[in-house]
């Protein structure tokens, strides 16, 4: 497991197992004053692995360190009960009590009354709802309602945020207009933060490292970057989206920074992965933006050719599924709608296309 | 009429009030305390308790009453007890007649009661507890407010029922003029000796509340939330 290496040093350190007739989880991290995103498919233990942190469901065993305090150690017997772990909770239904104002929701867990007025203005004006403070939560939006969560939760000064996919119920403007909001109070608020999403876009959007769980367990973690661009694992790329993975064997390494593989008989030329050795059985990845369509005699290398099957006309590009000739693998591809145009790409066309180096990645 | 009014006595209304509003805060007590546990707590034999709370809405009245006589009386050991360690005799007294409609209405409380706790959802207690809630804080911040109309029918009609006890009251309390006589048992007194005005005047009074109480109900359990 990656260790935080961030110069704030260790804020949390979990090792969680939770046993259930048709389900395990089992799940394993340490992480810095940082954004980290647990990305996983419905039914994957998302949302059960923030209630195992916050103490609203009991672990079978394992351990919770927050800032050096131990808040659950099963062997010790150490449990520390909700109120006393300073976690602040931001569900995905929002949770606000119906019966308190926006004003008094905010308010409700700030400990010195005195500081009250200050805290819950200051968080009015930084998320724009200071119109809002006498209202109740039925008398509010979607997103006014999920950024008085957030507010509550932030109120409360907790020493970790956790975020039950605050933004799913929610259109898309007002989504991004979250988004925004969120890595705003981030400079204000300098506390661990666990986000729980299925979206890649937001998990890429607000992330610093990225956790992928599956079936109650950790694919891989790492940097936002390396996990969307350099995924270690096949599992990890398809859960991503990425439609482009064939197997293929290491060559040579060539120095100082590329490799070549083989891939469906022809030689690859690829960023190099120093994991990796020569006759080693890999995977290759390329999303279909890196795969491009040749017009000109300027790509010498990973050049194919192949036949069009399908187009897939998109907002604003064109997904392009092409058949390799005389061999039975398909590459998808995505085209500029005007580049399409242009080029007249039309089903049953054989065109060229290359997959561009800088964009492979090479995974187990 | 002039004869009816002057046999109406004020001692079974006045006793019906007092022993109908005891069983009630004893029910609110004993029973929200129940209904919490029930609504919310999960342990082993939950379902007997539970079936075993709501006996008294089908059991007959006059079989609850005798299972409190022996239960109380005192030759029982809860009655000795009670005797000797507080001087107190539940058996054919007015406080035995409080017991009695206690038990007797304490069911018509804590269902609604438990169903209002049981529709709060749990998060938002969970959310308190995260700001740094006490569970008694908890309660009385969250969970009460929004149990309130159910909680608040409960005790209407827990009042209703325990003013309107027949059966349980006489086998426990007895039916004593001027001791243990409450209002249903002076109608039944009144019908007994043909004074049809004065049950009459009694049945008005008791239909005229049961009217206020299921209007005042079905005015709580419409909320704003």
């Amino acid at each position: 497991m990656q260790k935080a290496t961030h110069a704030s040093g260790l804020g949390l350190d979990f090792h969680l197992k939770k046993q259930y007739p048709n389900f395990a989880l089992d799940i394993e991290f340490q992480m810095g004053r940082e954004l980290v995103v647990l990305l996983a498919p419905s039914g994957a233990g998302k949302s059960l692995t923030l209630n195992l942190l916050a103490g609203i469901v009991k672990p079978d065993c394992g351990y919770i360190r927050l800032f050096g305090e131990e808040l659950y150690n099963s062997q010790k017997g150490i449990s520390v009960p909700m109120r006393k772990r300073r976690i602040g909770y931001v569900f995905q239904d929002y949770a606000l009590f119906p019966h308190k104002t926006v004003w008094e929701n905010i308010a409700y867990g700030i400990r010195d009354k005195s500081k009250r007025h200050k805290i819950v203005a200051e968080l009015l004006g930084m998320l724009d709802l200071t119109a809002k403070s006498q209202s109740y939560p039925s008398q509010l939006s979607g997103g006014q309602k999920q950024r008085i969560a957030l507010a509550r939760a932030l109120a409360a000064e907790p020493r970790l945020l956790l975020m039950d996919e605050p933004l799913s119920a929610l259109d898309e403007a007002i989504r991004e207009r979250l988004q925004y909001d969120l890595m705003r109070l981030r400079e204000n608020f300098d506390v661990p933060m666990i986000y729980v999403t299925h979206s890649h876009a937001e998990a890429f959007t607000l992330a610093d490292r990225i956790i992928i769980l599956d079936a109650g367990k950790v694919v891989e973690s790492g940097a936002k970057n390396d996990i969307f661009y350099r995924p270690q694992k096949r599992q990890t790329a398809e859960f991503l989206g990425v439609r482009n993975i064939f197997p293929c064997v290491v060559k040579a390494i060539i120095p100082p920074d590329e490799m070549r593989v083989i891939l469906l008989n022809a030689e690859i030329c690829t960023p190099l992965y120093t994991r990796f050795k020569p006759k080693d059985k890999v995977y290759l990845g390329i999303n279909p933006i890196d795969v491009r369509l040749v017009v000109s005699d300027n790509p010498k290398e990973n050049l194919f050719d192949a036949m069009v099957v399908d187009i897939l006309p998109m907002e604003k590009s064109h997904r392009i599924r092409v058949k390799l000739l005389y061999q039975e693998h398909y590459i998808t591809m995505d085209l500029e709608r005007l580049a399409c145009e242009k080029w007249k790409v039309k089903i049953g066309q054989i065109i060229q296309f290359s997959l561009r180096k800088e964009g492979i990645f090479l995974c187990d | 009429m002039l004869n009816t009014m002057s046999d109406i006595k004020l001692f079974p209304l006045y006793l019906t009030f007092k022993v109908a509003s005891l069983a009630t805060i004893l029910s609110c007590t004993v029973g929200l305390s129940l209904a919490w546990i029930l609504a919310r707590k999960q342990f082993f034999g939950k379902s007997f308790v539970d079936v075993l709370i709501m006996q008294p809405l089908v059991i007959p009245p006059t079989v609850l009453g005798y299972y409190l006589l022996v239960l109380l009386g005192r030759a029982s050991p809860v009655g000795k007890f009670l005797e000797q360690a507080f001087g107190l005799t539940l058996v054919f007294t007015w406080k035995g007649a409080v017991i009695a409609a206690n038990v007797a209405s304490m069911p018509l409380f804590i269902r609604p009661a438990k169903a209002a706790i049981e529709n709060i959802d749990a998060n938002l207690e969970n959310a308190a507890r995260l700001l740094g809630k006490s569970e008694w804080e908890v309660f009385c911040t969250i969970t009460l407010p929004l149990a309130k109309r159910g909680i608040l029918a409960g005790t209407i009609l827990a009042f209703a029922r325990a003013m309107g006890d027949f059966g349980t009251t006489l086998m426990v309390a007895g039916n004593i003029p001027g001791k243990t006589q409450t209002l249903s048992l002076a109608i039944y007194d009144a019908v007994q000796a043909d004074n049809i005005g004065l049950a009459n005047i009694l049945v008005l009074i008791m239909t005229g509340f049961s009217i206020a109480v299921l209007w005042t109900v079905n005015r709580c359990t419409h909320g704003r939330y």
